[in-house]
């Protein structure tokens, strides 16, 4: 048993990405499993891209119901001049507090391990490599130039333009913009065969501008996916969301400090985000507010427990030397596979 | 907060049994019984609503956490206000309106959604109730019934489905579907694409404009007639306002704009 297991689960990749299917199937389809209604699901502040326009979803992401509190409870609560009262607020902390309890139990691993959209983009740049295509990987500089972006999302399109629409100073059309234009909003719906949010909507000017937007990211990501690991991540604002408190979370990454890392780097290639900082960080600086908590550097260090996935007081996952040489067999660390080979069978008759 | 108990129309409403029941005038699309909303939602949370067709005697508000039992509605002039019996409690609950005469009992639903969160109305809608009912398999999550829309109505009597019935499906832009029942006493609909453009009020758009529609029907039980409604809203095509064809040409701009990132590996360096 334990053996047929390890076969068929060799590594943390794999076993990532079996969870990932999993997930896959429980955030766009787990309506038909955990039930159709609202109360049914597994919750409606999930850390991932599980999106909301998807009838036949398991639960929803907390982006949603965030955006709708900043417009149609506290933005407008403002503009009546009533006190911000606890019916306004306790929706708001509903939210927020149901999103904290998950995340102070799975952390950024449900960036990795769970996010639909992830999963999409990890299978199209398999994919990717499988056809031969040259893989983009970003140096620090265009890193910290695009890193930015998904506080500027998260600020801007979850909770400052959602709150002036609620006041009036926005258009209403501009009251859940980061869903407009949000690419797992298109993905998971079109993965359950519904057009309706791959069609642009023309109901008015603004509402036309962000469903322009959300295509044309949706074919970007898509097409990019194939050639940059991770391309919606970079900027998602659930990655910033899930950045704030990661040092609180039961589930995360650790560095110790090891002689032999600045010379390395291999964990840096490995890296679907390519942060750089886990080469020659250590400590609480080496879990970067865009590590996704997948694990590939871990599984890439050569060397005995200097990067480790934890849960609490316990090491759940750590590099070891003899892991990394396995590892190293099946995939690159830039996530290059080994190539498959065919074995035609022989004719019959015919000496091998 | 909402008020923990429903609202009697202005405060000062007798109770139900010492009026005689008014029946209001039906609409002209339709001769079923319908509860409709009778104005804007109070400040204090209470909507009025009212009962048009029937002559309803009783009227039960029925919260889906089966634990509170249902609560008996002041109606005066077929009019009575709603709104959610526990503050704690939200999502869908029932208006039930039964009315019995020696020939004849008539029941009218219809389901409201209070916008905070309550338990799944899975277990309400399967819980046993005496007599003919119709209702929705399924009540609309988000978004509500739409034109274009496949919804299947369940027909029961004494809890049980009836098969081989006819239901009809009316809706206010006048259109009238048939269908019979199966085995399971399900009737599947099609909602007709029946919204003309000037029923379309411009200021709530697609998504937010609605129309009544209304699902019957009736059946003779040892000389008794039964008569079963429900009643809700659906809503335009969201399709009405959205483009296919500027959807498929942003993506493809899109994956045009990601096209250089594409490039064959370069086999001697890898």
């Amino acid at each position: 048993m334990a053996e047929t297991l390890k076969a068929l689960i060799p590594h943390l990749t794999r076993l990532r990405q079996c969870v990932q299917i999993l997930m896959l199937f429980l955030t766009v389809w787990g309506a038909n499993l955990v039930g159709y209604y609202a109360a049914d699901k597994i919750s409606t502040a999930l850390p991932a891209l599980s999106c909301a326009y998807d009838q036949q979803n398991g639960g929803y992401c907390v982006l949603v119901p965030l955006q709708h509190q900043m417009h149609h409870r506290i933005g407008e609560a403002l503009v009546k001049s009533q006190q911000i009262s606890q019916q306004v607020i306790l929706p708001t902390l509903i939210s927020l507090v149901s999103f904290a309890l998950f995340f102070f139990l799975l952390g950024k691993a449900f960036c990795g391990w769970v996010c639909p959209l992830g999963t999409v983009q990890e299978g199209l740049n398999r994919l990717g490599r499988r056809l031969g295509l040259r893989q983009n990987a970003l140096p620090p500089g265009q890193t910290a130039r695009i890193r930015p972006a998904k506080w500027f999302i998260l600020l801007g399109l979850v909770f400052l333009v959602p709150l002036l629409a609620g006041m009036g100073v926005a258009p209403h059309s501009l009251g859940n913009p980061y869903c407009d234009v949000c690419p797992s909003r298109i993905v998971t719906t079109l993965l359950t065969a519904n057009p309706d949010e791959f069609a642009v909507n023309q109901g008015d000017s603004v509402k036309f501008a962000l469903g322009a937007l959300g295509n044309t990211l949706f074919g970007f990501v898509i097409i990019a996916a194939l050639a940059l690991r991770q391309p919606f991540c970079r900027i998602c604002p659930m990655l910033a969301m899930n950045a704030l408190a990661r040092h609180v979370s039961l589930t995360r990454l650790s560095k110790v400090a090891h002689d032999k890392c600045e010379k390395c780097g291999i964990c840096h290639k490995a890296c679907p985000m390519d942060i750089h900082e886990i080469h020659r960080e250590h400590g609480r600086r080496a879990y970067h507010d865009d590590c996704t908590l997948c694990g590939r550097c871990v599984e890439y260090c050569p060397d005995d427990g200097v990067l480790s996935i934890r849960f609490g007081p316990w090491k759940v996952f750590q590099s070891r030397r003899d892991y990394y040489k396995q590892r190293i067999r099946r995939e690159s660390p830039e996530g290059d596979l080994k190539p498959l080979k065919f074995h035609p069978k022989p004719a019959p008759g015919r000496a091998e | 907060m909402f008020p923990a108990t429903l609202l009697a129309h202005d405060g000062h409403a007798p109770a139900a049994a010492e009026r005689p029941p008014a029946r209001g005038a039906t609409p002209a699309w339709t001769e079923q019984s319908l509860i409709l909303p009778a104005g804007r939602p109070e400040a204090n949370g209470a909507t009025p609503y009212a009962i048009k067709g029937m002559a309803a005697a009783q009227v039960h508000l029925l919260s889906p956490d089966l634990r509170q039992p249902p609560v008996e509605l002041a109606v005066s002039g077929g009019r009575w206000r709603v709104a959610a019996p526990d503050p704690k409690v939200g999502g869908y609950h029932w208006i039930v309106a039964r009315s019995e005469t020696p020939e004849e009992i008539h029941v009218a639903t219809t389901a409201l959604s209070f916008p905070f969160p309550g338990p799944s109305p899975e277990a309400r809608l399967g819980q046993y109730r005496p007599g003919l009912e119709i209702l929705p398999r399924r009540l609309p999550e988000r978004g509500g019934f739409r034109e274009g829309d496949t919804r299947s109505f369940q027909l029961r009597f004494d809890g049980l489905p009836l098969a081989g019935i006819p239901v009809a499906l009316e809706t206010e832009n006048g259109s009238r579907l048939e269908a019979v029942t199966d085995r399971s006493g399900d009737a599947a609909f099609r909602f007709p694409h029946d919204f003309s453009t000037e029923s379309i009020d411009p200021a709530l758009g697609v998504t937010r404009s609605r129309k009544a529609y209304v699902v019957s029907s009736h059946l003779e039980k040892e000389g008794l007639r039964h008569v079963a409604t429900f009643n809700q809203f659906y809503h335009p095509d969201l399709m009405r306002e959205r483009s296919l064809p500027w959807g498929a040409g942003f993506t493809l701009l899109g994956m045009a704009l990601a096209v250089p990132l594409l490039r064959r590996k370069d086999k001697k360096n890898g």
